[in-house]
C-alpha cells in the first residue's frame, strides 16, 4: 500500500504518545475527527483530565515501554479549568526535557503543544509535523531493550 | 391548574432557566424555532464561524445537560402560536414544523447525507453554508438533538410545471451524481414512455426552470433522454411497494381501452401497477398511436418507441392491434364480454380541413396521412415542389420528411408570424437549416389544379390584428395582395380532430361530435364506466398532457373498480411552485450544455435521428446545473440508505397544545419580539403579574437573570393552590449515610474481582457504515475474541439505539458478563459531560449504564470512530490496526480499574441567608414562599442602604426596599435581627451555622446559604458578621480569588455560584449599586438555593481524589498545589496530620495526585495504574 503523499517522510515504524487534556485539546480531537483531519495512524492518545496530572513516571513510563516520541497534548494557560494545569504541565515539561537528557534520549522525542478549545485542524497538523519529526529522529534508544526484554 | 414550565428560545438563558426549573423537578418545555438547539445567538456579524463554533462549543455541555434532563421536554423547529389563560394556567399552542426525520430512531450516522445527492442553494434569510438536503443542521455533528433534518422548501417549479407531475428536480440531481438507473427509476415511477418523452417532449419544465433566471434552463428534456437510453430501470420493488399495490393483475381483464396512443398505453400501465388488468384495442397494425405513426423517425426512431411500449406490454397489457372499434366490434360488445370499466382514448387522427377550394385535387394529402404513410412504410407520391400550409409540429414534421426526399423545394406557410408558431422554435431553425423555406402571414384561397392535379396554391398576405381567445393574434386578410406559389404537392397541417365515427351518432359523450365530454378531473364521461383520455377528450395537446391524462384515467378507474368516490382528496388546482428568490445569492454562470446534432450534410436524404443526446460526462456537467431550488428533490435515496427507516418524508407540521403555569421567554431580541405575533386574546403581556417573564440578559452577568426568571416561576407555582405539596418532584430520596455505589469504572459494588476472573464482553459498533467503512469491524471482532478474559466480541450496528443496548444487555446476562468494553464512538464512562460530547453518546450511555443499576456490569468506552476510523479515512488497515490496540488498551484500563461511586447525600431543606440588603431580602422572599425554612440573618433598618445611599437611585432603593419588606414579612421567613454570624461547618446540603444573637449563641443546620455581598460582608462595614470574628474559614474558600472563577463545566460565568458548592452569592459587582440588579441577583441566588434544596442530593464527582492513609506522610504537597483548598492536612489523631479530600470543593483535576510524593493519592478513573495499563496496551 502506498503512503499518503502528505506522509511519505514519515517512518511508520514509529510509536506515538500522546496524553490529552479531557478539556480543550481533548475537543481538538474530537473536532479533528469529525472534519475528518488526517493525522497518522501510529499516534495514540490517552487521555487524562489534566496535564497537570502528569507527572514524570508516567512519561518515563512510556519511553520505557518502546515510545519513540511522547506528545503532551494540552490547553492554554488562561483556558485551563483547573487553573494551574497548563503551568503545572510546562514545569514538568522542562523537568522531563532534563531527566531525558540525562538518560540519552534525545528531548525533541517529548513535545507540549497548546490546543485552543475545538482546533481540530490545529492538533492534526502539530500531531503530523511532531510525527514527522520524531520520524526523523528515528527508533527510541530503548526500543532494543524493550524488544530484549520482551523475547526474555 | 398546570404545574409545568415553558421556556421560549434555546439561546443560554432559556436554558439556563429550563434547567434550573427541571432541577428543582419543574416539567418544563423547552421550545426552539430552530431545528436544533442554538445557545450562541449572540452571533455578531464580524464574528468569524470558527469564532461561532467555538463559543458553540464552550456552550455544549449545558445544552447537552439539558436535552438529556428527565424534566425537559425539547420542542425543536417549533414556535408558539396562541397563548391563552393566565398565570398558573396557560394554554399554549405550538406547531412544530416536520424534521421528516423520526428523531427518536435517527442516529446520525450520516448514510442519508451521503448518499443525498441534492447540494441546497443557500437563500438569502437561510443557512449560509451549502449543505446536502438532508443536514445535520448548524453544528454539524453537534447539533442537539442530533438528529438529520431535510431542508424541503416546497414544489420546485420544474416538478409544478410538469403535467405528469415527474419529480424533475429529483431525477436531476440524481443524474448530477452519476445515478442513472436510479433516475430513471423516478422518471418512470411517474411516467412510462421515458424515451419518447426525452425526445419529443415539450418541457414545460425548462420554460419554468429556476436557472432561467441567471443564463438558461437546465437541459431538462435532454437529461431524462440520456437516462432513459443509457440504463435500465432497476424496477425496485420499495418504490412499487410505495405506489400502493404489487404487481398482481387479476385473472380476468376488467377494463377496455380503446386506441393504444399515449393517453390508452398510460392508462393500462398505470391499471396494471394497480393492479388491473386491461385490454387495448387499436385500430392500426401497430401499437403507439400518435407517437408511432404521427413522427417522423429522424425525431423518433422506431425502435426508440418500440422499446417504450415493449416496456408497457411487458407489464401484461394485451394490445390488439388492427381491432378497430365501430363496424365489427361495438361500445356495447365490448360491455357484453364483461369489460367493466371504458376508456375512449383514440387520439385525434382525422385532419381538419383548409375549407377552400381544392383539396379534393391529387397531390393534396393531408399530414396525417402524409407521416402515417412513411411510419407504415406505406406507398406515397410525393412531388419535387411541396407546400405545407400550418405552422404547428406536424407541418415542421412534415416539411422536413419532404426535404429528405429529395424535393426541390419545400416551403410553409403559416397565417401568423414566427411569434405565434406553435411549434417549437428549435425544430423551426432545424428545418431551416435542412432548408426549408417560411413564409410567414400567407394563408391560401385555394388550390388549383390542372387536370385534376396539384399546380399550385393561390395565396393571399396577412396583418395582425387583436389577440383571440387563444391569445394569440388573429389574422387578418390583406386586400389585393394575393399570388400564387407553385406546387405539385400540398401538404394540409392545420389540426387534427378526433374520429368519434365509432359512436354511430351517439351523441351522449360527446358535444357536437368534436370531443368527448368528460370531467377533467376524474376523466369520466356521464356514463359511468365510460372514460376518455388524451385528444380524444379535449382539444389537442402536447404529448405530455396525453399521459397526464392516462395517469388520472387509471386512478379513477381503480377508484370505480373499488366502488370508491372518484373525486374525494383529488384536485386540479395547479401546485404552487416555491418562490426562489436569487437576488442575494452568488449563482456562478454555466452555459447550458449544447444538444449535439447530427450535422446538415447528413441529414438530408436520409432518417437518421437529428438529436443525438448527450454524453454521461456531459450529462453529469449538466444536470450539475441544477440549483436544486426546492432543497429536497425527494428522490428518496435517503430511505434506501438509511437501515432504521428513520426517514419520513410525508410527515406533516403538528399542532401541540400545552398546559403550563408559566412562560419564559430566552434573551434572544428576536424571540422576544415574536411574542408581539403571538395571538394572546387581549392578554396585555407587559403586565408583570401576568406569569410570562422576559429574561433581560447582560454580557457581563448573563445567566443571574435566567436563574432569576426561574426564582420568579418556582415562586408562581408554589403560589398556584393546587400544586403546593406537588410541584417539585425530589428525583431521588436517599438516606443520609447512604452510599450508592453507581457506575463502577471498572470493578463491580458486589462482587470482589480479585477472587473471580472477570468475564468481559466486548461490542465493536460499525455506526451503519461510517465505522465499518474504514475499520475492519469483522477483523476486530475476530481479534478480540481471542484477547485474555473475552468471553464475548460482537459487531453491533448502532450502539446508540435502545434496540442495541437491549442486545447487549441480555447477551451481558445469558454469558455472566463482568466487564463490557464497547468500541464506538463514547469516549468515557463518567457521568460528565464536556465540550467533546454529543447528545446520541449521552443517550447511548445513559441506555447502557444509567439503567444497569440491577446488572452490576462495568463499562468502559474506547472511541473508534472519532480517534480512529475518521482520521485515518485513508488508511484502512493501519485504521484497523490502531482500533485494536485502542480496545486493547479499554480492556487493560477496564481490568485496572477500582469501584467509582457516585455518592449522594441528603440536603436540609433549610437555607440561610446572611445579610439583608436588597438582595438578601430578595433571595429570602423567593425561598420562604417555596417553603423552605428560611433564616435571614444580618438584616436591619439600614442593610446595604450606606451604598445606594450615595447613588442618584436611593428613592428607587427605598421604595423598592419597603415594597419588599411587605413581601419578606409575608413569605415566612425568619428574620433573626440582631444576629452575627460566628461559624460555618460542614459541607452543601449539611452545613451547621453558628451565630450570636444578643449575647446568645445558637446553632442550626441549613441545606445552603446565600450571602448578600452588598451588607458589607466582604467590606466589612456594617457587616453582619461580628466585627471581631474572622470570616468563618469555610466560607474564605467561597471568596477564594482566581483568575477564573467559572467551574468546570460551566464556561459562562455564573456570577450568583461561588466556589464552595450551597453557598450563593448576591448583591455583587452592578448587584450593590443597582436596583434592579440587586433584586435579579437576590432571585438568580434563590433559584441556585432551590434546585440544591429540591434536588435534596447532591452528585460527587467521579474523578474524586481519594487519600491511602497508610501512605500518606502529611507533607501538605497537595494542599499547596491544591487551587480549590479540597484536599488539606488534618489531626487524624494528636499530633499525626493526614490529607483528607472535600468532596464537595474537589473538582478532580489530578494535580494533587502528580505531586504527592508518596502515591497515596489515587484518582478514580484515572489512576496511575489504569494509565499504565493503557501505555502498556498501546506500546505492546
Amino acid at each position: 500500500m502506498t503512503k499518503p503523499k502528505e506522509y511519505q517522510d514519515i517512518d511508520f515504524e514509529t510509536r506515538i504518545v500522546g496524553f490529552v487534556c479531557n478539556w480543550d485539546a481533548y475537543s481538538g480531537v474530537e473536532m479533528a475527527g469529525v472534519n475528518r483531519k488526517e493525522y497518522p495512524t501510529n499516534v495514540k492518545l490517552v487521555k487524562v483530565m489534566c496535564l497537570g496530572r502528569l507527572h514524570l513516571g508516567l512519561i518515563l513510563k512510556a519511553f520505557e515501554l518502546g515510545a519513540d516520541g511522547v506528545i503532551l497534548l494540552g490547553c492554554p494557560p488562561e483556558d485551563c479549568h483547573y487553573e494551574s494545569g497548563t503551568a503545572m504541565a510546562k514545569e514538568l515539561f522542562t523537568q522531563t526535557k532534563k531527566v531525558l537528557n540525562l538518560l540519552g534520549i534525545d528531548q525533541n522525542r517529548l513535545a507540549l503543544v497548546e490546543v485552543p478549545l475545538g482546533r481540530g485542524d490545529l492538533l492534526a497538523k502539530q500531531v503530523s509535523t511532531f510525527v514527522r519529526r520524531v520520524g526523523r529522529i528515528g527508533s527510541s534508544p530503548l526500543q532494543s531493550s524493550v524488544e530484549a526484554a520482551r523475547l526474555a | 391548574m398546570s404545574r409545568g414550565a415553558l421556556v421560549i428560545g434555546s439561546d443560554i438563558q432559556g436554558v439556563q432557566t429550563a434547567l434550573d426549573l427541571a432541577d428543582c423537578g419543574i416539567k418544563v418545555t423547552l421550545i426552539e424555532q430552530s431545528p436544533c438547539l442554538q445557545a450562541n445567538n449572540a452571533k455578531s456579524p464580524g464574528e468569524s464561524r470558527l469564532g461561532n463554533h467555538i463559543e458553540s462549543l464552550r456552550l455544549m455541555p449545558k445544552l447537552l445537560k439539558a436535552a438529556n434532563h428527565p424534566n425537559i421536554n425539547i420542542l425543536t423547529n417549533a414556535s408558539v402560536e396562541k397563548v391563552r389563560g393566565t398565570k398558573g394556567d396557560f394554554q399554549v399552542t405550538v406547531v412544530q414544523q416536520p424534521r421528516y426525520i423520526n428523531a427518536g430512531i435517527c442516529t446520525s450516522c450520516g448514510r442519508c447525507e451521503l448518499e443525498c445527492p441534492v447540494n441546497v442553494i443557500p437563500l438569502a434569510g437561510g443557512t449560509p453554508d451549502r449543505h446536502k438536503a438532508i443536514h445535520r443542521p448548524d453544528h454539524g455533528l453537534k447539533s442537539i438533538p442530533s438528529t438529520y433534518i431535510i431542508e424541503k422548501r416546497g414544489v420546485p417549479p420544474c416538478t409544478a410545471a410538469c403535467p405528469a407531475g415527474i419529480n424533475v428536480q429529483g431525477y436531476i440531481s440524481l443524474i448530477s451524481k452519476g445515478k442513472f438507473a436510479e433516475a430513471l427509476d423516478l422518471i418512470t415511477e411517474a411516467v412510462a414512455f421515458p424515451r419518447v418523452l426525452g425526445r419529443v417532449c415539450t418541457h414545460p419544465c425548462e420554460e419554468a426552470c429556476t436557472r432561467c433566471k441567471v443564463d438558461q434552463a437546465v437541459s431538462i428534456c435532454t437529461l431524462k433522454r440520456f437516462v432513459a437510453d443509457n440504463s435500465s430501470p432497476r424496477s425496485s420493488l420499495r418504490r412499487t411497494q410505495a405506489s400502493g399495490n404489487a404487481l398482481e393483475p387479476t385473472s380476468r381483464p376488467r377494463v377496455a381501452i380503446i386506441g393504444a396512443g399515449p393517453a390508452g398505453l398510460t392508462t393500462a400501465r398505470d391499471l396494471a401497477r394497480l393492479g388491473h388488468r386491461s385490454t387495448v384495442f387499436e385500430a392500426l397494425p401497430i401499437p403507439g398511436g400518435m407517437i408511432s405513426v404521427g413522427m417522423p423517425r429522424f425525431r423518433l426512431p422506431r425502435e426508440v418507441r418500440q422499446a417504450d411500449i415493449e416496456d408497457i406490454i411487458r407489464l401484461g397489457i394485451e394490445i390488439r392491434t388492427s381491432t378497430p372499434i365501430g363496424k365489427e366490434l361495438t361500445l356495447d360488445d365490448l360491455k357484453r364480454q364483461g369489460y367493466e370499466a371504458i376508456v375512449i382514448a383514440v387520439g385525434t387522427h382525422r385532419n381538419q380541413r383548409l375549407g377552400i377550394p381544392g383539396e379534393g385535387l391529387a397531390g393534396v394529402i393531408n399530414s396525417i396521412t402524409f407521416l402515417q404513410a412513411f411510419n407504415l412504410k406505406q406507398p406515397i407520391t410525393v412531388g419535387h415542389k411541396v407546400v405545407v400550409i400550418g405552422g404547428g409540429y406536424s407541418a415542421i414534421d412534415s416539411a422536413r420528411t419532404a426535404i429528405r426526399l429529395h424535393c426541390e423545394r419545400v416551403l410553409i406557410l403559416y397565417r401568423r408570424s414566427l411569434e405565434e408558431m406553435p411549434a417549437n422554435p428549435e425544430e423551426v431553425v432545424e428545418a431551416q437549416e435542412e432548408g426549408v423555406d417560411f413564409k410567414y402571414l400567407v394563408a391560401p384561397i385555394r388550390i388549383i389544379g390542372q387536370e385534376g392535379k396539384v399546380v399550385g396554391v393561390e395565396c393571399i398576405r396577412m396583418g395582425l390584428g387583436e389577440p383571440d381567445r387563444s391569445g394569440r393574434r388573429r389574422p387578418i386578410p390583406i386586400e389585393g395582395s394575393d399570388f400564387f406559389v407553385e406546387a405539385d404537392t400540398v401538404v394540409v397541417a392545420v389540426g387534427q380532430r378526433p374520429d368519434l365515427s365509432f359512436l354511430r351518432g351517439d351523441t351522449t359523450l360527446t358535444e357536437g361530435g368534436k370531443h368527448i365530454i368528460v370531467n377533467p378531473l376524474t376523466m369520466a364521461t356521464k356514463v359511468p364506466g365510460i372514460f376518455a383520455a388524451g385528444d380524444a377528450a379535449r382539444p389537442s395537446a402536447p404529448l405530455i398532457n396525453a399521459i397526464a391524462d392516462g395517469r388520472r384515467t387509471a386512478v379513477s378507474i381503480d377508484r370505480f373498480l373499488r366502488g370508491e368516490d372518484l373525486q374525494e382528496r383529488r384536485s386540479l388546482d395547479k401546485v404552487v411552485p416555491i418562490e426562489v428568490n436569487l437576488d442575494e445569492v452568488d449563482v456562478p454562470l454555466i452555459e447550458r450544455q449544447p444538444i449535439p446534432c447530427l450535422l446538415h450534410e447528413y441529414r438530408v436524404g436520409n432518417f437518421e435521428e437529428v438529436c443525438l443526446g448527450f454524453t454521461a460526462e456531459v450529462a453529469v456537467k449538466e444536470a450539475k446545473r441544477c440549483l436544486s431550488c426546492a432543497g429536497c428533490g425527494e428522490c428518496l435515496e435517503c430511505e434506501l440508505a438509511c437501515e432504521l427507516e428513520a426517514i419520513e418524508h410525508d410527515a406533516i407540521p403538528k399542532q401541540i397544545e400545552i398546559e403550563v403555569g408559566a412562560i419564559a421567554i430566552g434573551g434572544n431580541p428576536d424571540i422576544q419580539q415574536n411574542v408581539q405575533m403571538w395571538d394572546t386574546e387581549g392578554m396585555d403581556l407587559a403586565d408583570r403579574r401576568s406569569g410570562i417573564y422576559l429574561i433581560q440578559a447582560s454580557p457581563e452577568a448573563p445567566l443571574s437573570p435566567a436563574s432569576a426568571v426561574a426564582s420568579k416561576i418556582m415562586v408562581d407555582l408554589a403560589k398556584c393552590p393546587q400544586s403546593e405539596k406537588e410541584h417539585y418532584r425530589v428525583i431521588e430520596e436517599t438516606n443520609e449515610t447512604d452510599v450508592l455505589p453507581q457506575i463502577c469504572n471498572g470493578a463491580k459494588g458486589q462482587r470482589a474481582l480479585s477472587s473471580s476472573e472477570p468475564r468481559v464482553g466486548i461490542f465493536v459498533c460499525a455506526c451503519g457504515g461510517s465505522i465499518s467503512e474504514v475499520i475492519d469491524v469483522p477483523s476486530v471482532v475476530e481479534y478480540c475474541r481471542e484477547l485474555d478474559s473475552t468471553i464475548l466480541s460482537e459487531q453491533v450496528g448502532y450502539a446508540c439505539t435502545d434496540e442495541t443496548a437491549e442486545e447487549i444487555k441480555d447477551l451481558a446476562r445469558q454469558h455472566d458478563i463482568t466487564h463490557i468494553v464497547l468500541a464506538a464512538c463514547s469516549c468515557c464512562n463518567l457521568g460528565q459531560i464536556c465540550f467533546s460530547c454529543s447528545d446520541r453518546r449521552l443517550q447511548c450511555k445513559s441506555n447502557l449504564v444509567d439503567s444497569n443499576q440491577q446488572d452490576n456490569i462495568c463499562y468502559e468506552f474506547v472511541n473508534i470512530r472519532e480517534h480512529c476510523a475518521w482520521v485515518h479515512n485513508s488508511r484502512p488497515e493501519a485504521a484497523t490496526a490502531k482500533a485494536k490496540s485502542l480496545i486493547r488498551a479499554g480492556l487493560a484500563r477496564a481490568k485496572e480499574s477500582q469501584p467509582l461511586a457516585k455518592r449522594k447525600h441528603n440536603v436540609e431543606r433549610s437555607v440561610l441567608v446572611v445579610g439583608g440588603g436588597l438582595s438578601g431580602m430578595q433571595a429570602a422572599t423567593d425561598l420562604a414562599v417555596q417553603g423552605f425554612q428560611t433564616i435571614l440573618i444580618g438584616h436591619d433598618e439600614r442593610s446595604g442602604e450606606n451604598r445606594f445611599a450615595y447613588h442618584s437611585l436611593s428613592e428607587q432603593f427605598r421604595s423598592a426596599r419597603h415594597h419588599l419588606k411587605g413581601e419578606l414579612t409575608r413569605s415566612g421567613a425568619t428574620v433573626l435581627n440582631g444576629t452575627n454570624l460566628i461559624n460555618v461547618d460542614g459541607t452543601a446540603g449539611r452545613y451547621q451555622v453558628s451565630v450570636t444573637q444578643n449575647g446568645k449563641s445558637r446553632r442550626f443546620a441549613v441545606g445552603a446559604i446565600v450571602i448578600d455581598m452588598s451588607s458589607g460582608l466582604d467590606g466589612r462595614e456594617n457587616s453582619s458578621v461580628a466585627p471581631d470574628a474572622e470570616l468563618p474559614s469555610l466560607l474564605v474558600k467561597a471568596f477564594r480569588s482566581g483568575k477564573n472563577r467559572q467551574m468546570v463545566g460551566q464556561p459562562v460565568l455564573e456570577t450568583v455560584v461561588s466556589r464552595l458548592p450551597g453557598v450563593f452569592l448576591c448583591g455583587t459587582g452592578q448587584g450593590a449599586v443597582d436596583v434592579a440588579e440587586a433584586l435579579v441577583q437576590g432571585s438568580a441566588a434563590a433559584s441556585k438555593a432551590s434546585v440544591l434544596l429540591s434536588k435534596g442530593t447532591i452528585d460527587i464527582k467521579q474523578t474524586l481524589v481519594t487519600v491511602d492513609h497508610q501512605r500518606c506522610r502529611g507533607c501538605a504537597t497537595c494542599e499547596s498545589v491544591c487551587q480549590f483548598g479540597a484536599i488539606m492536612l488534618t489531626e487524624k489523631i494528636p499530633g499525626v496530620y493526614r490529607a483528607e479530600v472535600d468532596e464537595g470543593l474537589c473538582q478532580g483535576c489530578g494535580i494533587c495526585v502528580a505531586r504527592c510524593p508518596s502515591g497515596a493519592l489515587s484518582q478514580s478513573g484515572y489512576s496511575d495504574s489504569q494509565l499504565i495499563a493503557s501505555l502498556e496496551a498501546i506500546l505492546a
